[in-house]
């Protein structure tokens, strides 16, 4: 028989107080452990100061692009619009497993970023970032979190930068790496950084991993996801559990019969009275 | 009101439905639903039509649902139906339920289809060339469950020549469904959770809701490794 034993390190029900990642809930995490410091340790990663938390703060509220009109946030319409916010959140995360807009593109972002870092060091000369942009782009390499469908530059990066500033938090390693590496990019494809890569950036210099971040700008979605589902589901709009008629254009195949209905009137044409309903 | 990036561009106006014609009298891929599927072809076949864009001839209709049923026996050993039990045992509602075996069940067919898509060309034409080891059964009882596949599908095994071999239950029936038709990662992934869906959600049915005192909740045990001090 197989052992029926899983290792884990999240978290364990104890009399009194429950574990998480080592600490207790109740005596070492209430009152000083933030909502995303503790995310952050679900994540796998750090527990990071009260500070560092506030930066992690700002980028899940800087992340938010509610307009239920964009593509993940409309799915969290359609599957609210019966009256389930939970669910409908729940879908609009499913929706972006795998896909590379939201907050999918935040894990190979920072390992970008990594590996830039990892070749140039930190103090790289622009024509060094240069030849290594270059050398990515002509081996077919991706530069996930740049790139701003529909306007000239993510207004959440400009959100984000102001507040990092204030905070003194614009002089880490890795957001000057990202920033070296957008001036080469707009330079050459116009493809400036995005919320994505920003955000991997600064977790990156807070001591996350790209996984780990992966996983933080996932929640930083959940914001904008979980405000259209509610708002859904207490709308339960009949219009968006089903669209007039109107607003479909079908572009599939045409009618055409089955073959087997096709046999059959192949075969009633050919036998008439067998076509009568007695018959049938 | 201000206006942003959404108004001040074009958009397309009109959803476009590509696979079922909506109106009073649907057609899917151009198949009249109520007046000519309901009454020629069997639900199984109306998935194999849904997925391939095609009608499928008697045999393959039949071979599908060969492979549909021998696919829907998840039990509750099976996350799918583990999971949506205990969500029927947490007292979801019955859409929550089928949302967590739906969720699961895709997941399940991912990982099949990845365990497999190697073989898939040889799956198709019938050659193994070095992947016989891999794709082999278990134990003699997979074996013996291919064996009842086999006989299950009658004549139609001279359709599926890959199952001249000494082939794993999920390789078998993965051969069948290529053979049917069916074989993208989409049909094949689509095709393996609808054949669980109904099983899994049955399964979790069963159980009652709000019985957490008769769930064991320490099987598996999980050993809690101290992460910090």
């Amino acid at each position: 028989m197989k052992e029926l034993e899983l290792p884990t390190r999240v978290a364990r029900a104890e009399w009194g107080d429950n574990t998480f990642f080592g600490l207790r809930v109740g005596a070492d995490m209430a009152g000083r452990d933030s909502f995303m410091s503790a995310l952050g340790l679900a994540a796998g990663g750090p527990r990071v100061s009260a500070e560092d938390a506030r930066v992690l703060d700002d980028v899940a509220v800087c992340f938010t692009a509610a307009d239920p009109r964009i593509w993940p946030l409309k799915i969290a319409r359609l599957a609210s619009a019966y009256g389930s916010s939970r669910l409908a959140y729940a879908c609009a995360h499913m929706a972006l497993e795998g896909g590379m807009i939201g907050p999918n593109p935040a894990a190979p972002a920072a390992q970008l970023f990594v590996d830039f870092r990892r070749a140039l060091g930190d103090d790289a000369t622009d024509a060094q970032i240069d030849v290594e942009v270059e050398r990515h782009l002509a081996s077919g390499g991706r530069f996930f979190g740049f790139g701003v469908p529909y306007r000239p530059i993510d207004e959440r990066v400009v959100a984000l930068e102001k507040s990092l500033r204030e905070r003194g938090r614009t002089d880490g390693p890795h957001w000057k790496t990202m920033r070296a590496i957008e001036r080469a990019l707009v330079a050459r494809k116009k493809l400036p950084v995005n919320i994505v890569g920003a955000g991997a950036a600064v977790e990156l210099d807070l001591g996350f991993t790209p996984d780990q971040i992966g996983v933080l700008m996932t929640m930083a979605a959940s914001l904008s996801f979980m405000a259209n589902a509610v708002e859904g589901a207490a709308q339960r709009p009949e219009l968006l559990q089903k669209l007039p008629l109107e607003t479909v254009e079908y572009v599939g195949r045409g009618a055409r019969l089955s073959p087997r209905a096709e046999a059959k009137r192949t075969l009633d044409s050919e036998a008439p009275a067998l076509a009568q309903p007695a018959f049938r | 009101m201000t206006t942003g990036p959404i108004e001040d561009r074009d958009w397309p106006t009109h959803l476009r439905a590509r696979i079922v014609e909506p109106g009073p009298a649907p057609r899917l891929h151009g198949f009249d639903v109520q007046n000519d599927l309901a009454r020629h072809y069997r639900f199984g076949e109306s998935v194999l039509i849904a997925l391939t864009g095609e009608a499928p001839d008697e045999a393959a209709g039949r071979a599908f649902d060969v492979a549909m049923i021998f696919g829907s026996a998840i039990s509750v050993l099976e996350a799918p139906a583990h999971a949506a039990t205990l969500a029927r045992v947490c007292g979801a509602r019955t859409s929550g339920i089928q949302a967590v075996a739906a969720t699961t069940l895709a997941e399940r067919a991912r990982k099949i289809y990845d365990d497999l898509e190697p073989a898939i060309p040889r799956l198709v034409v019938g050659s193994l060339n070095g992947m016989a080891a891999r794709l082999a059964p278990r134990s003699e009882a997979e074996r013996d469950a291919v064996g009842r596949l086999r006989r299950a599908l009658g004549a139609f095994v001279a359709r599926v020549p890959a199952l001249g071999y000494d082939l794993g239950l999920d390789a078998a029936l993965l051969a069948v469904l290529l053979a049917c038709g069916v074989r993208t990662r989409e049909q094949i992934e689509c095709a393996l959770c609808v054949a669980g869906l109904a099983t899994t959600c049955a399964e979790a049915f069963a159980a009652t809701p709000g019985d957490h005192r008769s769930y064991p909740l320490d099987l598996p045990k999980f050993v809690y490794e101290e992460a910090r001090s």
